[in-house]
């Protein structure tokens, strides 16, 4: 296949939206995408290359394309296109102490990305450009080095005008900034957008110790970042939800499920609560003691697949979150293709060892 | 558990106040020692839990016909204890320190046994069955004499304290936290003998290997690999296959029907990501996996970088010729050697070549995780007892 059929099918599936291509469909273009993308990657990458001739590759189905691990992103620097043409590295902001993954983009693969993510969101969100508050710090975009966190917002603010950041430097609320704005769009349409953990705590929790009432009764929140440590909290995303109408009279809120190693093809929940596979993207769940394919409704480790990366060998990767495939065609949102629910991570590998004092030389 | 056998120390001052520092050493090979070492001996034999074959193995070693035999020899001539050694232990290596405290205590010494705050459920049991037989009265001198302790990592009082009073330092653990130990304060007269990071191989000659031997063959590199799930530092991660290779598939295919107990959620994932880790580098021409085992070919003559190995149940699986073609291979960082099919003679003749650098020990496929007094290179004996020259 070559990369102007490449260019058709995306034309296609940009086309489509999400209501109009059903399941079989949408899969029968994009394994075409992924018959391109994996002959792209091998043909320039020597790591790719070695990585999947050790398996037999077919284009059938989803379950024979071949898969990288998510996290040789964080041990290897793994790119499709020359040095000279990188023209911007991404690095995932990961755990503290954690080496960040890098992953290298060229202007097609960015290009890729915001338009992906334009067509995606603006199905949930509409075209209109709304008034936007940012739960952040402006002092996330100045730090020099793109963090995952500053990427999200700078993709993100592309659908708001007149954008507002409701937190300090210091994460505390900025009371006059949110005063300001909600004065101004009070009982308009507003649009929200913040990291879920940042959220909870510096924005929905300030607020209910501030006693303080927000009236976007029109507004819209957009939040991706995980759950892990609200889970530790016991903050259901019902009670996210609950607790964030009260505190602002918001009830559309959007959590979206996405990963620096595939910015743009996001997944984001609907009305029904479900995580939606977008045109450009799908998932599959695979058992964690085997990896091979596991069938609805059964949890697993996601394997997620993106029409997007051209520059770097990231179309197919298997995660280490947790989740389970809901459905197919089926969600009540109305919506077609497959729908699913994150609901973890694999566990921290326990090292044993001779030489493992290190971790633990409490003496 | 019971916290009577753990001291937690928190005041330095409550050191100085234990009877360990009053009391005489023992006599090497002393009978007292040797009446308890066989009752542990018994009490592991019998009262553990099946699931715990690491325990099972240590009972079996601490016999007093396997004392016997492994230190019985050393006293016939005139020694004493070097006094009191202290063993730092490592988090998760569940057993080992029980070898170098054992042999501590038959050589005479008195011990202090630093344990991580981090204990896992094999060490809580070990722990409870050596409290349970030091509890009796007849081994008080015992439980005087040897102190399990705990301390923060913040509390550098304690950690100067207990460095200062060894005679001997008994150090488990990775590179790093050794060279974090020996910073510590010590007499001028103190031995280290410091166990860092090392890493074992098999060899076997796959010209003796027929369908008839084939699976006896398997269940010996099993028995190197599976116990502390492939990550004690004598259990092979290297196989160096010499010769025919035609039964090989049926050889990993037998070796992984052994696995037959439950496994970590992450097994795969890890075993997934250092396949493909492998391929990025380009060292490796195959991955396959056996049931619960992965096994990598690696190509003939690529360098091995050990750090991307770390257990998991993973084989890398090497081909040679003959023996010399080991050469390349052996650096310093490798401790055991286990051997199938291969003349012995052979083998000590090759070890013994100038430029072999590794290999502090050579036996027989099924027997790495068998541990005996001379230890990475040390006689432990030698070094926890003064030996006394007489003219």
């Amino acid at each position: 296949m070559s990369e102007s059929s490449y260019q058709q099918y995306l034309g296609t599936l940009f086309e489509a939206g999400t209501d109009t291509i059903d399941q079989s469909q949408k899969s029968a273009i994009l394994l075409e995408c992924f018959r391109f993308l994996h002959q792209h990657h091998y043909a320039n990458c020597e790591e790719y290359q070695r990585i999947t001739s050790l398996s037999q590759v077919k284009f059938e189905r989803y379950e024979d394309l071949p898969f990288l691990a998510v996290r040789l992103f964080k041990f290897y620097e793994l790119k499709s296109v020359p040095q000279a043409e990188v023209f911007k590295t991404l690095s995932s902001s990961g755990t503290t102490g954690q080496t960040p993954a890098r992953i290298f983009l060229d202007k097609q693969t960015s290009a890729r990305q915001s338009k992906v993510l334009v067509n995606i969101m603006q199905s949930f969100i509409g075209k209109q450009r709304l008034p936007m508050l940012i739960i952040d710090s402006p002092a996330v975009l100045k730090n020099p080095t793109l963090s995952a966190r500053g990427a999200g917002i700078q993709g993100m603010a592309f659908f708001g005008r007149d954008h507002t950041y409701a937190l300090n430097v210091d994460m505390s609320l900025n009371v006059d900034a949110i005063t300001q704005f909600s004065e101004k769009h009070q009982g308009k349409p507003v649009l929200l957008f913040g990291f879920t953990f940042m959220v909870w705590l510096h924005f929905i929790q300030a607020l209910q110790q501030r006693n303080l009432q927000l009236p976007f009764t029109d507004g819209v929140l957009i939040h991706s970042g995980g759950w892990k440590k609200l889970t530790e909290q016991q903050v259901s995303n019902q009670v996210f939800k609950e607790t964030l109408k009260e505190v602002t009279c918001i009830a559309k809120v959007h959590n979206f499920y996405g990963m620096a190693e595939q910015v743009g093809s996001v997944f984001v929940e609907c009305e029904k609560g479900h995580l939606h596979a977008p045109p450009f993207a799908d998932i599959l769940i695979r058992n964690p003691y085997t990896l091979e394919p596991q069938s609805n409704g059964e949890q697993g480790l996601i394997q997620v697949l993106s029409v997007i990366p051209t520059s770097y060998p990231g179309f197919s990767l298997l995660t280490e979150d947790i989740g389970k495939m809901l459905g197919e065609d089926d969600c009540e949102c109305g919506r077609a293709g497959r729908y699913f629910v994150v609901e973890g991570r694999l566990p921290k590998t326990e090292i044993r060892g001779c030489s493992d004092t290190v971790r633990s030389t409490d003496g | 558990m019971d916290k009577s056998l753990v001291t937690q120390v928190t005041n330095v001052q409550d050191l100085s106040t234990l009877n360990l520092f009053k009391s005489e050493n023992f006599r090497p090979y002393d009978k007292l020692v040797v009446a308890f070492i066989s009752e542990l001996s018994d009490r592991l034999l019998k009262n553990t839990d099946q699931n715990f074959s690491e325990l099972v193995a240590l009972g079996f070693w601490l016999r007093e016909r396997s004392l016997e035999k492994e230190f019985k020899p050393y006293f016939s001539s005139l020694r004493k204890p070097v006094g009191l050694v202290v063993h730092y232990t490592p988090a998760n290596v569940d057993t080992m320190f029980v070898y170098s405290w054992i042999t501590s205590l038959i050589c005479g010494n008195k011990n202090i046994v630093k344990l991580s705050s981090l204990l896992s459920d094999l060490q809580r049991t070990l722990l409870e069955n050596i409290q349970y037989v030091l509890s009796k009265s007849d081994f008080s001198p015992i439980s005087n004499t040897n102190l399990f302790v705990q301390f923060d990592k913040s509390n550098n009082a304690a950690a100067d304290t207990v460095s200062m009073s060894a005679d001997a330092r008994i150090l488990w653990g990775g590179d790093e936290s050794v060279s974090a130990i020996r910073q510590l304060p010590i007499k001028p007269r103190c031995r280290d003998i410091s166990f860092s990071d090392r890493y074992s191989a098999s060899v076997l000659n796959g010209n003796s290997l027929t369908e008839l031997n084939l699976d006896d063959v398997a269940g010996r590199f099993y028995r190197d690999i599976h116990p502390f799930e492939q990550q004690a530092c004598s259990s092979p991660k290297i196989l160096f296959w010499q010769g025919d290779a035609t039964l090989q598939s049926a050889f990993f295919k037998s070796l992984g029907d052994k696995f037959n107990d439950k496994y970590s959620i992450t097994l795969k994932n890890e075993q997934f990501i250092m396949a493909q880790s492998m391929a990025v580098i380009g060292n490796i021409e195959d991955a396959q996996i056996y049931n619960k085992l992965l096994v990598l070919k690696m190509s003939a003559c690529s360098p091995l970088d050990l750090t991307f190995h770390n257990g998991q149940f993973s084989i890398w699986v090497v081909p040679i010729e003959e023996i010399k073609d080991l050469t390349k291979y052996c650096d310093e960082k490798m401790q055991t050697l286990s051997y199938w099919g291969i003349d012995k003679g052979d083998l000590v003749k090759f070890l013994t070549g100038p430029s072999i650098k590794g290999i502090d020990r050579l036996i027989p496929l099924g027997q790495a995780l068998s541990f005996s007094s001379n230890w990475d290179g040390y006689s432990l004996v030698d070094q926890l007892t003064r030996v006394i020259s007489v003219e």
